[in-house]
């Protein structure tokens, strides 16, 4: 009996660690976004239907980085879907926390703007609460990640993961057009060039911690043709859908929406690049 | 061995689909460069072209509202665009307002609503100032 209440408890205060990593990863990786005016000042709107999307393509992102990472190891694809319905419920929690302390929401504020103000932070937040393992566990997670999916697809995923991340930072601010606004056609291309060379000298020119043995396999223009490039295509097309999920190739003609999508997957290919080697 | 033959080898070992997405993304970006290197001789001149056109009006019960465009075909960002709208009345008399858009980006276009008389007879609206950086 006393073997059993002994069981019970310590399975509580685990499940209890978990959420707690939970709940804090999704606080440090949502707070840049919580304290950022374009996602909740007067005026901003979104429209629901994107917001919906966003949500829902995030849907299978989350499942899969359960099953990769997670705040808790996992067993099944059951277990990785109800990890990241909890980590949405958790992130839910803390972002409606947070905003309540900061004003943004308050009671009698109409159910649309609520919803809106919420959803649109639940993606980072989400991201951050099932990244908790690998930011805030005291053991290494290498030999819990699974392998039986190709190192090179989980390579793609995780510089999606980092590219998302960054991009949502950066996307719905007012900085990221003028930026696109006033910079030539010129500083557009040496900006793209200098995204993939950092892209691809964080990883594989420069000796940093985390490098994988994709890496290291190979010579320079393999891994430059395999991954970089694929890379940094990751990164410009998850910016082109944060701009418009964000509304801000509304306005804006094809050259701008290029020159815009360009200056975003600048941070989104350090994110990518970076993701690899953290994660 | 040499380097050169472990490569080959190494290659060789590559899956089919890491060198089909490496080519496919090589593609897509050779096909930006290229956009962005015509863009870079033959793109929009590097300063602000503003123009204003005066859009249909809608009648309301006691005014109508017109619908004043602005548009930059030019490559560079102007700020605090004053627009001064001339309103024609029935009586011929004029009347001015004012119209000021923040900012406008390379190839953005803008409008604003402009409420005037029911009755009035045309509505002019030419660029007065801006900024440019």
């Amino acid at each position: 009996m006393a073997a059993s209440e002994q069981y019970t408890t310590s399975i509580a205060i685990k499940t209890l660690r978990n959420f707690g990593r939970a709940a804090g990863g999704a606080v440090v990786f949502s707070l840049p976004m919580l304290m950022t005016m374009e996602f909740w000042g007067e005026g901003v709107k979104f429209s629901s239907a994107r917001l919906l999307l966003l949500v829902v393509f995030s849907l299978p992102v989350l499942v899969l980085l359960s099953q990769y990472i997670g705040f808790e190891r996992t067993n099944c694809w059951f277990d990785d879907i109800f990890d990241t319905v909890v980590a949405i419920g958790i992130s839910a929690v803390i972002c409606i926390l947070v905003l309540m302390l900061f004003g943004v929401l308050e009671v009698g504020m109409p159910i649309y703007e609520w919803g809106t103000r919420v959803s649109v932070q639940l993606v980072p937040a989400s991201l951050g609460a099932l990244l908790a393992r690998s930011q805030f566990s005291s053991k290494p997670i290498t030999s819990d990640v699974k392998t039986e999916i190709e190192p090179y697809g989980r390579e793609m995923f995780f510089m999606l993961i980092g590219a998302i991340f960054l991009g949502l930072n950066i996307a719905p601010t007012d900085d990221l057009l003028l930026i696109a606004f006033q910079i030539t056609p010129l500083q557009v291309l040496l900006l793209l060039l200098a995204s993939i060379l950092a892209m691809h000298s964080f990883v594989f020119s420069v000796d940093f911690r985390g490098g994988t043995s994709l890496s290291h396999k190979g010579n320079g223009w393999s891994s430059f043709v395999r991954l970089t490039l694929p890379g940094y295509i990751i990164a410009l097309a998850i910016s082109f859908c944060f701009l418009w999920l964000f509304h801000r190739t509304d306005s804006l003609n094809f050259t701008v929406a290029i020159y815009a999508t360009i200056v975003l997957a600048f941070p989104c290919s350090i994110g990518a690049a970076a993701a690899r080697l953290i994660l | 061995m040499t380097t050169r033959g472990v490569n080959v080898g190494e290659r060789s070992k590559r899956p089919l689909v890491e060198w089909v997405v490496g080519g496919l993304s090589t593609i897509i970006l050779i096909a930006i460069v290229s956009w962005l290197v015509i863009q870079c001789i033959w793109g929009p001149v590097n300063r602000s072209v503003l123009r204003v056109e005066t859009g249909l009006s809608e009648r309301e019960s006691e005014s109508s509202i017109v619908t004043i465009y602005l548009i930059n075909d030019g490559g560079r960002l102007a700020n605090s665009v004053k627009i001064v709208a001339t309103v024609t009345n029935a009586d011929n008399s004029t009347t001015t307002k004012d119209i000021i858009f923040d900012e406008i980006g390379p190839g953005e276009e803008k409008f604003a609503r402009l409420i005037v008389p029911k009755d009035y007879l045309s509505v002019g609206a030419n660029i007065e100032s801006y900024i440019e950086y």
